[in-house]
């Protein structure tokens, strides 16, 4: 079930792992995902504090510190593997749009 | 000038955006959300601020919830600039002061889904179980209402009570409905990138409608209680007083045991235990006598019983069936049942001479001028004689159109039913001569059938 949930990542998704790998505290991530994306991408704390619920019951991250109120957060091998797939999959995506439409019209 | 308002919302909690939207709106005139109760949410007043407020549904909320995910989930909305308010039930509202801040939710489709699952195990759950409650009741009323019909045909009470259950059950089937309706139309927005959708203003409106209406019907079931006596009405306010008082301590005790480290079910069990032994007192006192009653000012104490000084006019009185003058008399009137089809109003008398002599007398009187239900009440009293049952006797003496006597093995009873058109009498009373059973009719035949009368 978890598989299927987390096989195409949305763009909250794919930044919190990608944040995470490094060990990172919640409020962090937000920090890091809108310094990284610009402000594109807003993550709201309801939002992040779900994703990170599903991810640790998925075992794509682990709870690596507790100090507080703090919790910080590490990507597993199986969040790195969920990932790649995501990037690959992107890739994939833009290498179809480059077959069939070429980069030229990208500029 | 009052820095504290309290307010009856009628505001559904899956209505996330409503409610948003009118607690900013409330902000903006300067009522800050502080809490909110069983019934009635309290402001308390603020500088007039545009502030945005977010209604969501942390898995960690409520009171299951486990404490350090709670504050975890906490520290990530303080850090996005969210305040936490207040908890609603399985959710929790935020307020935050910033000019244009992150939405405490940016995902709409795991929002929806987090509040449906706290939907399902709260509001959902609460209101299905109710559609529940009112569907048995309402099948059990009917039930009664076809084998027992004079049980509520006559009663404006029990004949408003089916009426009024089914007004419930319709109103739950709504409410249930409306939400799977919302739900709906969310995901389907959702999907297309907006956020949940607000609850349609219809449903807004028939909410608040229905919560009038409960008011206003919860008052017209009181106004269609049957009067009681004054002796039975302190009675009633006394048992009512005595309910209210252990059904409060039990809820203080709750309340207290709350912040214990005892489990749910540890802290029922103790509450239910202590609730009875704080109720033991109350029972043991219904057990005693008490002291003599008090007389009012229009009674008087005689041979330690209370008296009337000026009796009321009663239809068929002591004085009517001896012929004779009785200087204590305690007379009772109490109409018990009334409704559209008609009434029963119950008589008594207890009459004493000064050598202590006594005579006690009872009667009913069903005023139904309805033909069909006059029919079914006579078949409903003549059936509910079982044991005792009625059998026919001559209706002549009564000057009736119908008499009927109970029998108990074989020997009369001395309980008459006598039917005029339009009015029936139950009497309690046995060995009554040719002179009485005329002072019986001549008092409480209609007047219109003794004109009529041959």
């Amino acid at each position: 079930m978890a598989r299927e949930k987390f096989q195409t990542l949305t763009e909250p998704m794919f930044y919190i792992l990608l944040t995470l790998r490094e060990e990172c505290c919640g409020t962090d991530i937000m920090a890091r995902v809108s310094a990284l994306t610009h402000g594109r991408v807003d993550l709201g704390p309801g939002t992040l504090y779900n994703l990170l619920d599903s991810f640790q019951q998925a075992e794509m991250i682990r709870e690596t510190a507790v100090e507080g109120r703090k919790r910080s957060y590490l990507i597993t091998d199986k969040g790195w593997e969920t990932l790649r797939a995501e990037y690959r999959r992107l890739l994939a995506l833009t290498d179809d749009y480059k077959t069939c439409v070429g980069e030229e019209d990208l500029l | 000038m009052k820095n504290v308002k309290y307010r009856a919302e009628a505001l559904s909690p899956f209505d996330l955006r409503g409610t948003e939207e009118h607690l900013s709106a409330m902000a903006a005139k300067g009522w800050r959300l502080e809490s909110i109760g069983r019934f009635l949410w309290r402001y308390r007043r603020a500088e007039p601020a545009r502030v945005r407020y977010a209604v969501t549904a942390p898995p960690a909320a409520g009171e299951d919830g486990d404490l350090s995910d709670r504050l975890f989930f906490q520290e990530l909305c303080a850090a996005a600039g969210w305040e936490k308010v207040t908890d609603w039930a399985a959710l929790q509202i935020y307020v935050n002061g910033q000019e244009d801040p992150t939405p405490l939710e940016t995902d709409g489709s795991l929002l929806l889904e987090r509040v449906h699952q706290s939907m399902r195990s709260t509001y959902l759950r609460d209101r299905r179980n109710q559609l529940l409650c009112y569907a048995f009741l309402l099948i059990l009323m009917l039930f009664q209402m076809f084998r027992y019909p004079s049980s509520y045909l006559f009663n404006a009470f029990s004949l408003s009570l089916p009426a009024v259950c089914l007004l419930c059950l319709l109103g739950e089937a709504y409410a249930i409905a409306g939400y799977f309706l919302w739900l709906c139309r969310s995901r389907r927005l959702v999907e297309e990138g907006e956020a949940p959708s607000p609850v349609s203003r219809q449903y807004r409106f028939l909410s608040r409608l229905s919560a009038i209406l409960t008011a206003a019907l919860s008052l017209a079931f009181l106004c269609t209680l049957p009067p009681v006596s004054r002796q039975s009405g302190r009675t009633a306010a006394a048992a009512l007083l005595r309910t209210l008082t252990v059904v409060g301590l039990g809820l203080g005790l709750n309340r207290y045991l709350k912040g214990r480290t005892l489990s749910r079910n540890a802290q029922a069990v103790l509450a239910l235990v202590c609730v009875f032994i704080l109720a033991l007192p109350f029972i043991e006192w219904d057990s005693y006598p008490g002291p003599p009653p008090e007389p009012e000012a229009d009674e008087y104490l005689w041979q330690g019983q209370v008296w009337d000084r000026e009796p009321q006019d009663i239809p068929l009185t002591a004085e009517d069936l001896t012929g004779r003058t009785w200087p204590h008399v305690r007379r009772e009137a109490v109409l018990r049942e009334r409704s559209f089809f008609g009434s029963r109003t119950c008589y008594s008398e207890d009459a004493r001479q000064e050598n202590g002599e006594s005579f006690s007398l009872y009667y009913e009187l069903y005023e139904v001028p309805n033909t069909w239900a006059y029919g079914l009440l006579r078949d409903d009293l003549l059936d509910a004689g079982e044991w005792f049952p009625y059998q026919s006797e001559d209706p002549a003496p009564w000057g009736a159109d119908a008499a009927y006597q109970r029998y108990h093995d074989g020997k009369p009873a001395g309980d008459w039913l006598i039917c005029w058109p339009g009015r029936m009498a139950e009497l309690r009373k046995d060995g009554l001569d040719a002179r009485q059973i005329a002072a019986v009719s001549a008092r409480l035949a209609p007047e219109t059938w003794k004109e009529e009368a041959p």
